[in-house]
């Protein structure tokens, strides 16, 4: 992990020991400056894109290992309503 | 805004479907406009899509894409269009989400449907008649 130092005048110390007093991480304010000035830039504005929420989400929420895959093409209209009235046979009694 | 149909639905959801890769790329060009949910087609999603892990990742889409249900002024005349849209077409088996998003789409004349059926471009129509416009290819 890179190491910045940040040359700091008088008044700029005096804020750093001031909000160091109330406990604010300035390593945490530098970095999310500098992805807010990185996204502005690049124009992500922070934001992280589609893929990447839906990867967090694959990986937040993954199939149990052994799960067979669906046996049915959702596009095939006549296969995926027989797979539904199959679920719904399912309940009855 | 983008109507969503079944099939990005459970092809975002699960990621061993057949269409996961296309539905990944269209989400990134289509995300910035308003995601709109019909709850036929959020009802169907859920026969494709058993597994608690799956739903789970359904649930956390519609939160995190803040995908809008669509509310209806008047639902019952609704569902009555949607029976006369689902007359008209029998002979091609459609379904009622079908029928919903086709009925919905002539309402909602700025929509567009987001689907990987053939039956949308090629078939189907709006009730007056006219092409339902899509948001992919």
């Amino acid at each position: 992990m890179k190491l910045l130092n940040v040359r700091l005048d008088a008044d700029d110390t005096r804020r750093v020991a001031q909000l160091r007093r109330a406990g604010v991480e300035i390593s945490r304010i530098v970095r999310e400056a500098i992805r807010a000035e990185h996204g502005r830039r690049t124009g992500r504005r922070g934001q992280p894109r589609p893929a990447e929420v839906m990867a967090a989400i694959y990986a937040a929420h993954p199939d149990p290992p052994g799960r067979p895959r669906r046996r049915y093409d959702v596009r095939d209209r006549r296969a995926a309503r027989r797979a539904i009235v199959r679920k719904l046979r399912r309940g009855r009694p | 805004m983008i109507l969503l149909d079944t099939t990005p639905l459970v092809a975002l959801c699960d990621p061993r479907d057949a269409l996961n890769a296309v539905a990944l790329r269209d989400l990134d060009r289509l995300a910035r406009e308003p995601f709109v949910l019909c709850l036929p087609v959020l009802t169907e999603a859920c026969f494709h899509l058993p597994h608690t892990a799956q739903r789970a990742r359904l649930r956390r889409f519609l939160v995190e894409f803040a995908v809008s249900a669509y509310e209806a002024d008047d639902e019952p005349s609704l569902w009555g269009a949607v029976f006369e849209w689902l007359a008209r077409y029998q002979s091609h088996e459609p379904d009622w989400a079908d029928g919903y998003l086709a009925v919905v789409s002539g309402r909602e004349r700025r929509s567009r449907i987001w689907t990987y059926d053939r039956e949308f471009r090629a078939v189907w129509r709006r009730p007056d008649g006219t092409r339902i416009p899509l948001a992919v290819g």
